[in-house]
């Protein structure tokens, strides 16, 4: 994993508390969404975060992009922590990482046209005069594979394909430098899936993007990403280059989540691992492998310790107590 | 599989919807059978009438906009078509079961999750007091839910939702269906929990010799699941193969447009082939081949008729002008 880093997260906490404290109220339960993770993420490359429900891949998204405010931990945008950051320096953070969301039915305003919400970023940032706006707007959909003559369209004349096409032309308006794409397929119909993937690589070839690729779609991930990094409850479990993780996986959860991958091809067999039990079982976790519930490898050990990532061979680590 | 009865047969199945912007056909001339013991997978875009031919099957389409405008449906002797509602109920929950992809909101979240099973239960037989319980215990049991005595207290919010779709399950095992109907039962779960439910529904086929209709859009899950599979397209039956038949000699080119567009896991590529264009808008589709703006293979009559449903051989049927040639 040699090689630039754009941004680097260090041991990033985010606690949620759920439930209020008050005189009557029960005692608050603390949700750890984000239980110290650490990444970084390199110039020009993909980096795949992968996990089921509530593991927290979202949260660490929305965390990079400021939309939570973080607990503990460290994030550095181009050697400079953003806790830091004064009022210019956070715009000018705002124009570099830009997002593009699951759900394009909702991330777009109905009552906008699509030329007001792809110049709205360039407005907010006081970016250019309005006739130079109106042609970046222009250029942005032919990008995207949209034609100019959308501009005065409003959102509900266009596909779910179409309305991931202008939610990516957004976030390509402020010339960002790394781009959060958090499930940005998930909606999409299989064919559509794969136009809005190969435009996602095109432009990261022509504009030399970072992204940090979110989903829980691994075969999605395998396409896209140089880096993976699977996770569960809030923390890392494994993270290696894309070939060791798909050829090679060492956890068992991996293991486990690719073995439950259904295969487009009904000759394929395979012994399925199929794990016990779902992520929401959590009693009586507090110390341990927060894993060794659902695991088939799991030892009395498991629920003594808690593994820390380690790294096993090059660009290869791993949180397991059965393998470090 | 062959010889074996049908027990389900859609004859030109025709189900509009009439809407303030015109007629939307959503399902428009479909045939297909399902044999007893049968996985009959259907796969298609959104909007392609899959959910809709399965609520055509149980009559629920929603109404007044839906209306089943032609064909036949045959279950035994009998043409569901024709029933009323309150006949329906016979059918219902007894000899024709549903699993939607919502499990959130295919419970009834005011009652225990014990009363909904019991319910079920009592379709087919008469229990009551303590039998009754020690035949909930043993449905949640069957559906490998953990500590099923405190569980039949829980509220459907109490459950995961995995377990809310295996709650559902064993309400299908109680019923014991003729016909499981499950429309993307799995699409809202997460992989290992996806993994688990169809496994059990494997089980409940083999041990009870159920003849399923696995609706999805995933062509993954047909491959694992399936033996037979209907591919829709804006209302139409493309293609209808068997699974080997689909993935290996297919010959309509949105089956193997969709096939192609997918990542493999293992084998990385560089780019995707993809389907170009749109899905289609049901409310105004191309007079010929409803594929045809978005086809590779398109020829000029292809724009003007509408290609008819042909045998390529016994069990694999295809409608495409150009399918010979691909």
């Amino acid at each position: 994993m040699n090689g630039e880093a754009i941004l680097e997260i260090k041991d990033l906490k985010k606690y949620f508390t759920i439930g209020k404290q008050g005189i009557l109220s029960r005692k608050p339960r603390i949700v750890k969404a984000l239980d110290g993770i650490t990444f970084s993420l390199n110039k020009g490359k993909t980096f795949g975060l992968v996990g089921e429900s509530g593991c927290g891949k979202s949260t660490a998204g929305r965390s990079i992009l400021r939309l939570h405010k973080i607990t503990d931990g460290e994030i550095i945008f181009q050697g400079q922590n953003i806790d830091a950051f004064t009022g210019m320096e956070k715009m000018q953070y705002c124009r570099d990482v830009q997002a593009v969301f699951q759900d394009p039915y909702a991330s777009l305003n109905p009552r906008m046209r699509v030329g007001e919400i792809i110049e709205e970023p360039m407005l907010v940032h006081g970016i250019s005069r309005s006739r130079g706006r109106r042609e970046r707007v222009a250029e942005l959909l032919e990008v995207v594979g949209l034609s100019a003559d959308h501009i005065s369209r409003f959102p509900h004349e266009f596909s779910g394909g179409q309305r991931q096409r202008i939610g990516i032309a957004r976030a390509l308006s402020l010339n960002p430098k790394l781009v959060i794409l958090d499930e940005p397929v998930s909606a999409l119909d299989v064919s559509i899936r794969a136009q809005i993937l190969n435009l996602l690589m095109d432009l990261q070839q022509e504009f030399g993007l970072t992204y940090l690729f979110i989903s829980h779609d691994l075969s999605v991930v395998e396409h896209i990403s140089d880096v993976v990094s699977v996770m569960y409850l809030g923390k890392i479990l494994e993270m290696a280059t894309c070939e060791m993780i798909f050829n090679h996986p060492l956890h068992p959860y991996t293991q486990a989540l690719l073995s439950a991958i259904p295969v487009p091809d009904p000759e394929f067999s395979r012994q399925a691992i199929i794990l016990e039990g779902d992520v929401a079982d959590l009693l009586g976790l507090e110390k341990g492998c927060l894993f060794r519930n659902r695991c088939f490898n799991a030892t009395d050990a498991c629920s003594e310790r808690e593994p820390e990532l380690v790294e096993v061979e090059p660009n290869h680590q791993v949180a397991c107590l059965k393998i470090t | 599989m062959n010889g074996n009865e049908k027990v389900l047969d859609v004859r030109n199945l025709k189900t509009h919807f009439f809407t303030n912007l015109g007629v939307v056909k959503a399902v428009d001339g479909v045939s297909f059978y399902l044999r007893k013991g049968q996985a009959l997978g259907i796969v298609g875009e959104s909007g392609s009438g899959k959910s809709v031919t399965s609520l055509s099957i149980l009559q629920l389409v929603p109404k007044p906009a839906g209306r089943i405008v032609e064909g036949e449906i045959w279950y035994g002797e009998e043409d569901l078509v024709k029933k009323s509602q309150k006949e329906m109920r016979q059918y219902r929950g007894k000899k024709l079961f549903m699993i939607s992809q919502d499990p959130m909101t295919s419970l009834n979240p005011v009652f225990k999750i014990g009363n909904q099973i019991a319910e079920a239960i009592r379709r087919r037989q008469n229990l009551t007091g303590d039998d009754l319980t020690e035949k909930i215990i043993e449905m949640l049991k069957l559906v490998h839910i953990r500590e099923p005595e405190t569980r039949i207290n829980s509220y459907p919010h109490q459950f995961s939702g995995g377990m809310k779709q295996r709650a559902m399950i064993s309400m299908a095992l109680a019923c014991q269906p003729e016909i499981l109907i499950a429309d993307e039962p799995t699409t809202a779960l997460d992989v290992t929990i996806q993994a688990q439910i169809l496994k059990l529904m494997m089980e409940i086929r083999q041990h009870y010799n159920t003849s399923i209709i696995l609706i999805t859009h995933d062509l993954g899950v047909i491959a694992k699941f399936c033996d037979y599979v209907l591919v829709m397209y804006a209302g139409k039956i493309v293609e209808r193969a068997d699974v080997k038949t689909l993935f290996k000699g297919n010959r309509h080119p949105y089956t193997r447009g969709l096939i192609n567009s997918l990542p493999h896991l293992g084998k990385k590529q560089q780019r995707l082939a993809s389907i170009k264009g749109q899905p289609p808008d049901l409310l105004n589709l191309p007079k010929g081949c409803p594929f045809e703006p978005r086809c590779d293979y398109s020829v000029e009559r292809c724009s003007c008729d509408y290609p008819p449903i042909e045998p390529v051989d016994k069990e694999h049927f295809i409608s495409c002008w150009r399918w010979r040639e691909i």
